[in-house]
């Protein structure tokens, strides 16, 4: 119960950092230069009018922030100035679970390989399998998401036919494997360098020694008290991560031609389609708030140490 | 180690979570049926650049909308693909009349939308209405100004107004169209889609209102935004057997090396884009395709600005520039030099260079409008909306500017929007613009740049006698007369007055597989997938796999 309450309680907190963010995003958008309804062959003036008043873009900046809050709290974001006839829940339902299932299955990949590789590295410090992992760490957190999918592509799915070249292919397997791998790599060599740092320090903790003295087995002191402490810089870690990268990330995304809300947030960006990128980043502020105070419940579950107050 | 209960709940919860999120298990490697019965299928596969905004005829912008549209519907009359002359569409035949002012058209019999409910005149009358209404806000409805009655009821949009648009229906079949004034292009523009018929049900208002209709030879089947759009054979479509593919798949991709590597990888028959890069060496594929197009890359030049207002400043800009250079040695992918802004290939219409390289006589001009001391005439910029090749074009033209006239000119790269809000209020110099010939008439490329024409000329230029010249021409029903005008207009605005700058006119890059047969390069980027078929020795044996299959189930 206490969970719940702490929880609510850090919600509900949250919200006046939420309005700040929606707040900055919206006026930056709208101070940004151009306008929706640029093109190169500008609209009749009675047209552009009458279409500022469709959109609401006559009303004075406060109302038109206050009617975007009114319907964003319904999850109305309005109609894309892109694609018409479309609305931006429209577009956000259709890619959201796209960018929020390679997203998923990426991080999952990371934080499994990651604690594998930090353990394998923990095991002997300094040793020829850490010294090697190492430099295989620095080398992925290294290699940009830009240089990495290209060379997928030309390795597995040209080279060696093994998988398609890209599209989404209704999300089969075969579709996800390339994106999934490019995205996770950083993501594994992040949490790798966090886990080994980690395990290295909690190994060396005085109870730690204690219980293996009162003759506790290896596997459980492993599982139990040793990945239990040292998951815990992990947790705080995967909020923001996996919040963003359930937003998807563009040069992915454009690599492997998959229709998540990478893609759709610059497009719309660069459009100034106001009513899409307020609606992607809302969603994103509203995740990175929601993972961020679930991380700290998650803390609190693993390690009775820490306090909810 | 006994496994405490707390463990195992872990786990199990751990594994649901997996579970829901891992993709269904891959399929057996046996192809089913389906799979099957899809390989018996003629499935055209085509690689857009961007994903489509729209196909609600009002709205549809872009080649690739256009290829679409195409696709799914039909109007009027419908060009040739080869010849680029119009044919018959949904009406079978038309009269003009001798002072090229009335229209009348014949439709076709028994005409059907994609659910097979009866297309008729009215439904033309409807979308010509729609379209024109203010209120709707059509892209290209300033097309429809050359039908009488047009431009008031644009402005008004009241019932009094359309009662007076030239716009009969004179029997079940047949409509007539009469125009303001002779429009020898006016049948060409009738393959626009602002000219297609429309019903409200191939209006997409809100999510779960059904996929629009058609009245082309394709209908949509499905179409998720950014992934992949699907066009089925519409049996209802007049002509429908001579169809020949049974399926179209439209893939939205924007990256160029992404769309390559499909192709390459046999996962699409056709790409509309290669990355720059490789264009010279796929040059020699037999599936390389490449032509001239109607479309001029040019330089805008504000004429309001302080340095720029003396024409003899533009002129000498215009005349230092190499165009030949830019065309084969920095851009290396086939582009023409242009000398002329209306782009060459209107039959009977000179392409007679206006400007050339001369750069003798542009310092000399330089000189005479008091810049003979090069210090007084401050850095030029030059701005362009961020793509590539603009990039290029920046710095070679600056590059040229300076050695070849002393004048500095810097590149300046915009996100699209800033670039257009910028030619918009005139807050430039000089800008990079581009310009396709809608219909095979100069009038499209030299009606922008009247002086009434605030909504696209964003030059400032304005001349009478250039305006006089525009008006004339336009309703000069005898071509001579009509093209020498147009001619001389042309030589005002890019010789004597030189508002803009024509640099070169561009070239389609297409690759398409050696087995589809039946498609066109043109100057108009007009591909018609109608006439497309493929000749691939895999999908005979699809079929027969399929009949195969098909036979031995009816034994079972």
């Amino acid at each position: 119960m206490s969970f719940l309450i702490y929880g609510l309680k850090r919600l509900v907190a949250t919200a006046p950092i939420l309005l700040l963010v929606l707040v900055i995003n919206f006026v930056l958008l709208r101070l940004a230069p151009g306008s929706p309804l640029d093109r190169e062959a500008e609209l009749p003036h009675a047209l552009k009018v009458k279409l500022e008043a469709q959109y609401g873009l006559d009303q004075p900046l406060p109302v038109q922030f206050w009617i975007f809050l009114k319907n964003a709290a319904q999850g109305e974001f309005g109609q894309s100035y892109t694609y018409k006839n479309r609305s931006v829940r429209e577009i956000i339902a259709e890619a959201f679970p796209v960018s929020a299932r390679i997203g998923l299955l990426a991080m999952g990949l990371a934080v499994v390989l990651g604690c594998l590789v930090g353990a394998l590295c923990a095991r002997r410090p300094g040793g020829p399998l850490d010294q090697f992992l190492r430099v295989a760490m620095l080398t992925g957190k290294s290699v940009p998401p830009m240089v990495l999918a290209p060379l997928f592509v030309a390795i597995f799915a040209i080279t060696l036919d093994l998988l398609p070249v890209a599209g989404w292919h209704g999300g089969a397997t075969k579709a996800l494997i390339g994106p999934i791998c490019c995205l996770a790599l950083y993501d594994v060599a992040a949490i790798g360098r966090l886990m080994r740092g980690s395990f290295l320090e909690v190994q060396g903790q005085k109870y730690i020694t204690a219980l293996r003295a009162k003759g506790v087995g290896e596997k459980r002191l492993q599982v139990r008290h040793i990945l239990r402490e040292a998951s815990l810089p992990l947790v705080s870690y995967l909020g923001p991560a996996l919040s963003s990268i359930l937003i998807g990330t563009v040069i992915v995304e454009q690599v492997f031609n998959i229709p998540g809300l990478g893609r759709y947030l610059v497009n719309a960006a660069v459009n100034r389609d106001y009513t899409l990128t307020m609606g992607i980043t809302t969603l994103a502020a509203v995740l990175l708030l929601v993972l961020n105070v679930f991380s700290d419940l998650v803390l609190a579950w693993i390690d009775p140490r820490i306090r909810l107050t | 180690m006994p496994i405490s209960s707390r463990d195992l709940w872990f786990s199990l919860r751990l594994l649901s979570l997996v579970m829901l999120i891992l993709p269904p298990p891959l399929r057996a490697q046996h192809a089913s049926p389906k799979a099957l019965h899809q390989a018996a299928l003629s499935v055209f596969r085509l690689g857009n650049t961007r994903e489509i905004d729209s196909i609600d005829p009002p709205f549809v912008d872009g080649g690739d909308a256009n290829l679409v549209s195409r696709t799914l519907n039909e109007g009027l009359l419908v060009l040739d693909p080869a010849t680029l002359r119009p044919q018959p569409g949904l009406a079978e035949s038309w009269t003009v009349s001798s002072d090229g002012r009335r229209y009348a058209f014949t439709l076709r019999e028994n005409l059907r939308w994609s659910d097979g409910s009866p297309l008729t005149i009215q439904d033309f009358i409807d979308a010509f209405k729609r379209n024109m209404h203010p209120e709707t806000g059509a892209y290209y409805a300033a097309y429809m100004d050359v039908i009488e009655g047009a431009e008031a009821f644009r402005a008004s949009g009241t019932a009094a107004d359309w009662s007076k648009v030239a716009i009969r229906q004179l029997s079940l079949r047949e409509l007539e169209i009469r125009l303001k004034e002779p429009a020898p292009y006016f049948l060409e523009l009738l393959a626009q889609a602002i000219f297609l018929p429309q019903t409200v049900r191939t209006q997409k208002k809100a999510p779960g209102q059904g996929l629009p209709l058609s009245s082309g030879p394709f209908r949509l089947r499905s179409w998720a935004l950014k992934d992949k759009m699907i066009l089925e054979k519409n049996p209802y479509y007049h002509s429908a057997t001579s169809v020949y593919l049974d399926e179209v798949q439209v893939f939205p991709i924007e990256d160029p090396k992404t769309a390559w590597n499909m192709y390459r990888a046999g996962e699409l028959d056709w790409i509309r884009s290669l990355p720059a890069s490789l264009i010279p060496k796929l040059r020699k594929m037999p599936d390389f395709h490449s032509s001239p197009i109607l479309n001029t890359i040019y330089l805008r030049v504000n004429t309001k600005d302080l340095h720029l207002k003396d024409p003899r400043v533009r002129r000498a800009i215009s005349m230092a520039i190499d165009r030949e250079l830019l065309a084969e040695k920095v851009l290396r992918e086939g582009q023409k030099a242009a000398y002329t802004f209306v782009a060459p290939g209107i039959e009977g219409y000179s392409a007679e260079p206006i400007i050339s390289l001369d750069i003798p006589a542009a310092r000399r001009l330089l000189d005479e409008a008091g810049y003979a001391d090069r210090k007084k005439l401050p850095e030029l910029a030059m701005i362009y909306p961020s793509n590539p090749m603009s990039e290029r074009i920046g710095l070679a033209l600056s590059a040229m500017l300076v050695r070849n006239l002393g004048v500095r000119m810097a590149p300046r790269n915009l996100e699209r929007g800033v670039f257009y809000d910028r030619l918009n209020d005139l807050r430039y110099q000089i800008a990079r613009s581009d310009w396709t010939l809608e219909y095979s008439d100069p009038r499209s490329s030299l009606e922008k740049f009247t002086s009434a024409n605030v909504m696209n000329n964003l030059t400032g230029f304005a001349d009478p006698t250039y305006d006089q010249l525009i008006a004339t021409s336009s309703v000069e029903w005898d071509q001579e007369k009509r093209w020498k005008g147009f001619r001389r207009a042309e030589e005002i605005l890019v010789g004597e007055q030189a508002a803009l700058i024509p640099l070169f006119t561009n070239v389609s890059i297409n690759l398409w597989k050696p087995y589809v047969k039946g498609m066109y390069d043109n100057p108009r980027l007009y591909y018609s997938i109608r006439h497309v078929r493929l000749e691939r020795s895999t999908q005979a044996s699809g079929a027969e796999k399929h009949r195969r299959s098909v036979q031995q189930e009816a034994k079972l």
